[in-house]
């Protein structure tokens, strides 16, 4: 295996245009996914191109009208930032991702890079209207519905690096609910993320959620969003209909059956709007 | 410290099979040289014979091996060698210092394990949540728990411990500092 | 009473080495001038091996040597046995194939060993292994213990037709048939008890070395019982002469069963270490674990209840098919045997019991005891029985139970057991008021309204335990006697060394046994040190497993203590110029009876060593005494756990609320310790029942070989236990103890499907109770509650 270490984005770009390598940033997802083969040892492991000393990929930061979270920005840097309730959803599910251990070294972006049909942290992606910030031959800017391919599978090109995610900042709260055969550290079986804004009456004015581990990539419940606005939050767990998932198309494995997955879902998504509606205690 | 940059400049577009890295371990400075494969874990073990860190599993799943870098808890077996020059590595041979650290003498008293397996992994994962003070409630240190398996299921008696080494004076802020002074103090006997 | 003695809470004396991360455990071992192993495993559940060719990993780099089955044919070294002899019901003995510590011709399960391959680095090892070319004629699996009985099934071992290995029975088929024929009532269910995989956090290990001088093997590993490893190595399999062997086992990291078994991993060792030259160290890594190390349970249950028209228990009958896998592991015969059928009748008096197990061959992981081994196999098929029967005669569980316990001791069983003293109604009585029973009601219907589903479930289990005398275990066909053995050294100081047969992995016996000590001999416990685990230091020993080490290993050096003081009389008389018979010995003192002249121990210790006070002639010098304990009869640790819980109808989620276990081990030597025993075997025993079950798919790939998808509890998933105890001494050993280690995971998984059944309203839910069987199981009430509207 070789193993590149580089000091700036820029020469890890040139390596990356060079070499068939993985990027790597908490290392605690690749290894995993490779390691019921030989992990770091497998001869036909990709070289490593290792991001962990570059400078620019650090930190979450607040600029104005958007969140970035850089590359390198761990799972815990994203629980302990200040951020508005609208990341609520984000900071649970940050929670449930490995143990604290791996919150301590994953990251926000590598977990999505991954793109795991079961991945924690994209649904909100998806719900808060993420932008992935690649750089590369042709650096763009590309909306979280559009990043996300397919399983395990994303627009993120061989030559390119995720330098970042970009989080609209809005009104409003997110929430994260969660359902695997155990508590934590297990594969999800199904999961949801919700943004809601709300007026002063308690009435939806926006909302936007998302359903993880229950299609090849998580994706949007664009029916339901249109349902909820004008309604008050209070009552938003009964409008939740079978039809509203009905676009969904989870698959049978040894972890759950494709029936259990979508009624599962259906009941999350019922519990995340109910949570929401319950006084604003802030979950993380 | 010039040494290790040199070492990073020429490994940083040039790959590298091995590596020559400094590892910075209970206070103390190791060179070795080290496959760029080489996991801490394994580095710990095997190269500087901290045989204390176990592997349970090799895929951060069970927390055995458990260590703190950089005032973080993190799985050893999830990072190379190689991603941790010159980092502030703390494991379980370095957590006391003359006498026992809190939480060790908690678990003694709470019989907080068995066959004695997990027991470094648990007891570093210990520290490291005290320090971050995610230690609200019982349902919140067995949440923050979650990342260390004890197949002797003494999980009750390892909360037990957790909050008895918060009351015995152990302030969460202060969990890690005592640890890192720890070190120091040894690293400053041993200069 | 020093505060240190039997029943004192003593913080363990091992724990300064385990909470520093001083202690020392095989894989921390390293040997100078060591090689490394990595076995070659077979990808296929069955398939012949046509050809290995080695000779491209031969020339990879480190390579020091890659053996195979020819290799060992070649060395004449024997294959791995079952030391335990089952005749089926015909009379004729069981049907054991061939077991190579390396495939010979064909594998038979996943990770069945094909080559080793020895290098300088595990690295090296592990990328040769690659290079391995092997060609394999893949054969058509099967997994399931009743599909592989089916005609026409693949065939595991030539030996065994129907993959049958034996067709066993237990107890009077025609008395139990009588009692189903006039009873007033029978209750039928069917169960499935799953497999399991052990996964002690220390995964095995082991390291060879060969000393050409002298011809001897020295082999660190793993194991819960070094000296049968070592008996079983030499005297078996023929690696190496008994008395050339020597056997460590260091800390060893739990074992549950699974560290008793004598494997092929340390047999190459040992081999290969003579072979090579070098030192040879394997360690196995988590995905091996899972598909190598001997699984547990896999049973698959018909059972029957007959009543009388007063609720009174007069019959039971079962018949199991236990998968045993693809061979025969080292006790895996009597498992499903004399360790499950002679609990059959549980805490309850049942006049007729007739029980058959077939044991079978599957393609899968080999199948040996694991926590508990039988016993919780026998008390799921009891509790679930008698839960379901109550209900059936509308019934209060607990009051059907307490109607039907057995009551007045001795109670010969018609099962083989012999229950000497207990009191079971006291447990449950105790249970009920701690788990606030009366309140459940209402703790119901508060859940009812949040829309949740509650409910309790109860077990009420007996387990036979320290086995056991070996006249009676070798009459059932253990090859080996099941006593234990204890050498007390009283050193001229004073200081002493107990050196055990037994094994701690985990259970704490430097410091209960020294308790023992300390009580007895009124010594301080920190001058007593025991030793273990280690052939050359320890004669014999049978180790630890099923729950025996307090029973039977206490009772050994309770029996040498006793001898050490009747010498320690002796020396005192010359001393104190007095008549042995005068001589007392009390609180660390000898005294002549009737005055206040003594003499300290330390004092006749030192004076038996330099022997100035009498003629070595009449007196032997030296204070040392051993003594070998076989047990008269099993103990009968006993208790009642209760469970209540609550799903949530719409996810399958289960939330265990309350646990309430109340036990009865007879006299206990340490609470700390015993409590802690018991909350790690609920915790395996809800595992089991919620969480855990191994699942090999329909080739024979073992698809939950992660912890990922093998769900071990972890902190979240458990509640904090209600423990309470009863306590009845054991009257067949001289200390009164019954044995604790298992308890809990034999206890636990009935008390949680118990509950949730009750949860539900109905039975057809199999462990492991995950939320999607939860949820299934509470979409067909749904179901029903439509199909009656």
């Amino acid at each position: 295996m070789r193993y590149f270490q580089p000091a700036t984005l820029d020469e890890a770009l040139a390596i990356r245009r060079g070499n068939d390598v993985v990027p790597l940033a908490g290392a605690t997802d690749v290894y995993p996914a490779r390691a019921g083969r030989r992990a770091w040892g497998d001869p036909t492991h990709k070289d490593v191109l290792d991001l962990s000393r570059i400078e620019a990929l650090r930190g979450i930061e607040d600029r104005g009208d958007h969140v970035r979270i850089g590359a390198l920005a761990t799972w815990t840097d994203l629980i302990r930032a200040d951020l508005p309730p609208l990341f609520d959803g984000m900071k649970r599910a940050a929670r449930e991702v490995g143990g604290v251990q791996v919150q301590n070294r994953g990251t926000v972006v590598g977990n999505a890079c991954t793109a795991s049909p079961a991945g924690d942290g994209i649904p909100n992606l998806l719900a808060l209207d993420a932008a992935f910030e690649i750089e590369g031959p042709s650096p763009r800017l590309v909306p979280a519905e559009a990043f996300f391919t397919g399983y395990r599978a994303t627009a993120c090109g061989p030559h390119d690096i995720v330098a970042a995610i970009r989080i609209p900042k809005r009104e409003g709260r997110g929430h994260f609910v969660k359902l695997g055969a155990r508590r934590y550290l297990v594969i999800s079986i199904a999961m949801v993320a919700a943004a809601l804004e709300t007026d002063a009456a308690g009435r939806i004015v926006s909302a936007r959620i998302a359903v993880g581990a229950c299609s090849a990539a998580a994706g949007r419940l664009p029916l339901l969003e249109a349902a909820l606005p004008g309604a008050p939050l209070t009552d938003a767990p009964a409008l939740v209909e079978p039809r509203h998932l009905a676009h969904l198309t989870p698959i049978d494995d040894i972890r759950a059956s494709a029936g259990y997955r979508m009624a599962a879902a259906l009941a999350l998504v019922g519990d995340a709007l109910a949570d929401l509606s319950r006084p604003a205690a802030r979950v993380a | 410290m010039l040494e290790v940059d040199k070492d990073r400049a020429r490994h940083a577009v040039q790959p590298q099979h091995a590596f020559l890295v400094t590892l910075k371990v209970n206070g103390e400075e190791h060179r070795l040289n080290v496959d760029a494969r080489t996991t801490l874990l394994d580095a710990l073990r095997d190269r500087l014979h901290l045989t204390g860190t176990k592997k349970g599993c090799g895929l951060g799943q069970c927390g055995a091996c458990t260590i703190i870098v950089d005032g973080r808890r993190v799985v050893s077996c999830l990072t190379l060698a190689v991603m941790n020059q010159g980092k502030e590595i703390t494991t379980i041979e370095g957590l006391a210092n003359g006498a026992l650290h809190p939480v060790q003498q908690a678990f003694i008293e709470h019989d907080a394990f068995q066959c004695g397996y997990c027991t470094p992994g648990q007891i570093m994962s210990a520290v490291g949540l005290i320090q971050e003070g995610r230690t609200r409630s019982d349902d919140e240190i067995r949440e923050n728990m979650s990342g260390n398996l004890c197949r002797c299921g003494a999980y009750t008696n390892i909360v037990d411990a957790i909050k008895d080494a918060i009351a015995h004076g152990l302030d969460p802020r202060e969990a890690m500092t005592q640890a890192v002074e720890a070190i120091a103090q040894d690293a400053g006997r041993e200069a | 009473m020093t505060g240190t003695g039997i029943g004192a809470p003593v913080r363990r004396k091992e724990d300064q080495r385990f909470i520093t991360g001083a202690g020392r455990y095989t894989d921390d071992l390293s040997r100078p001038g060591q090689a490394h192993a990595y076995f070659l495993r077979s990808p296929h559940a069955h398939a012949k091996i046509l050809s290995i060719d080695t000779a491209a990993a031969r020339a990879m780099p480190g390579v020091v040597a890659i053996l195979t089955g020819d290799d060992l044919a070649a060395d004449k070294i024997g294959g791995l046995i079952c030391g335990w002899m089952i005749h089926s019901k015909d009379g004729s003995p069981m049907k054991a194939g061939p077991h190579p510590a390396l495939a010979q011709g064909k594998v038979r399960y996943v990770g069945d060993h094909v080559a080793v391959v020895i290098a300088d680095t595990y690295a090296q090892a592990r990328d040769a292994a690659e290079a391995i070319e092997v060609a394999y004629e893949v054969l058509p699996a099967v997994v399931d213990a009743r599909a592989a009985q089916k005609a026409g099934a693949p065939q595991v071992h030539d030996v065994a037709d129907d993959n049958t290995v034996f067709r066993w029975h237990l107890g009077d088929k025609a008395s139990t048939d009588a009692a189903f024929a006039r009873a007033a009532h029978v209750t039928k269910i069917d169960l499935v008890n799953n497999r399991l995989v052990p996964n002690p956090m220390e995964p095995r290990a082991a390291v060879g070395e060969y000393d050409p001088g002298n011809e001897s093997y020295t082999l660190f590993t793993t194991s819960q019982n070094p000296h049968v490893a070592r008996l079983v190595l030499s005297a078996f399999i023929g690696v190496a002469p008994e008395h050339k062997l020597r056997v460590i086992a260091p800390d060893v990291g739990g074992g549950f069963g699974s560290k008793i078994f004598i494997y092929a991993e340390e047999t190459v060792c040992v081999w290969a270490a003579r072979k090579v030259g070098r030192p040879v160290r394997w360690t196995s890594d988590r995905t091996e674990a899972f598909l190598s190390d001997a699984h547990g349970r896999d049973h698959a249950t018909h059972a029957e209840l007959a009543m009388d028209e007063n609720g009174k228990i007069i019959g039971l009958r079962a018949q199991t098919i236990a998968n045993l896998g693809a061979y025969l592991s080292t006790f895996s015969s009597s498992v499903p045997t004399y360790l499950y059928a002679p609990l059959l009748s549980g805490s309850y008096d049942i006049p007729a019991i007739y029980a058959e197990v077939d044991g079978v061959y599957t393609n899968t992981a080999p199948v040996d005891a694991y926590r508990g081994a039988g016993r919780p196999e026998a008390t799921f098929v009891v509790e679930r029985l008698v839960e379901v029967a109550a209900r059936e005669l509308g019934m209060d569980p607990a009051k059907f139970r307490k109607r039907n316990y057995v009551k007045r001791f001795p109670h010969q069983t018609p099962v083989i057991m012999t229950y000497d003293a207990g009191d079971y109604g006291a447990s449950m009585d105790k249970a009920l008021e701690l788990a606030d029973y009366k309140g459940f009601s209402r703790r119901k219907r508060e859940s009812a309204r949040r829309g949740k589903l509650r409910g309790i479930g109860f077990s009420s289990y007996i387990e036979a335990c320290g086995i056991a005398p070996s006249q009676a275990v070798g009459s059932l066909g253990a090859g080996v006697g099941l006593w234990e053995s204890a050498e007390v050294r009283v050193n001229p100081t004073g200081s002493i060394e107990v050196l055990t047969g037994s094994h701690s992995h985990g259970q704490g016996h430097e410091t209960t046994f020294a308790q023992l000590v300390c009580d007895r001999l009124g010594v301080p416990i920190e001058n007593v040190i025991i030793v273990h685990g280690d052939t050359d230091k320890v004669q014999f020993g049978m180790g630890t497993y099923g729950s025996r080490s307090g029973a039977v290993g206490m009772s050994a050096i309770a029996k040498a203590i006793d001898k050490v003081i009747v010498k320690g009389k002796k020396v005192a008389a010359h001393v104190l110029e007095a008549a042995e018979a005068d001589i007392e010995f009390k609180d660390g003192k000898f005294t002549v009876a009737g005055t206040d002249r003594g003499v300290g121990f330390a004092d006749v210790a030192l004076q038996a060593y330099i022997a100035h006070k009498f003629s070595g002639q009449d007196l032997e010098p030296g204070l040392k005494e051993g003594a070998f304990y076989d047990p008269t009869n099993f103990t009968f640790p006993a208790g009642v756990h209760i469970c209540e819980l609550e799903i949530d109808p719409d996810t399958g989620v289960t939330t265990i609320e309350r646990w309430t276990a109340v036990d009865d081990f007879g006299v206990i030597i340490n609470p700390m310790i015993v409590e802690g025993q018991v909350h790690g075997g609920i915790a395996q025993g809800v595992g089991q029942a919620l969480h855990e079950g191994a699942i090999y798919d329909e080739s024979g790939q073992l698809v939950t070989a992660s912890f990922m998808d093998y769900r071990m509890p972890r902190a979240a998933d458990l509640p904090s236990f209600q423990v309470g105890m009863t306590v009845t001494p054991c009257p067949s050993n001289p200390l009164g103890i019954k044995g604790c280690g298992e308890a809990g995971a034999i206890a636990a998984p009935a008390a949680v499907m118990n509950a949730i059944t009750d949860a539900l309203g109905h039975e057809d839910i199999a462990m492991p109770a995950t939320p999607q069987a939860v949820w299934r199981a509470a979409q067909k009430n749904a179901a029903m509650r439509v199909a009656a509207e």
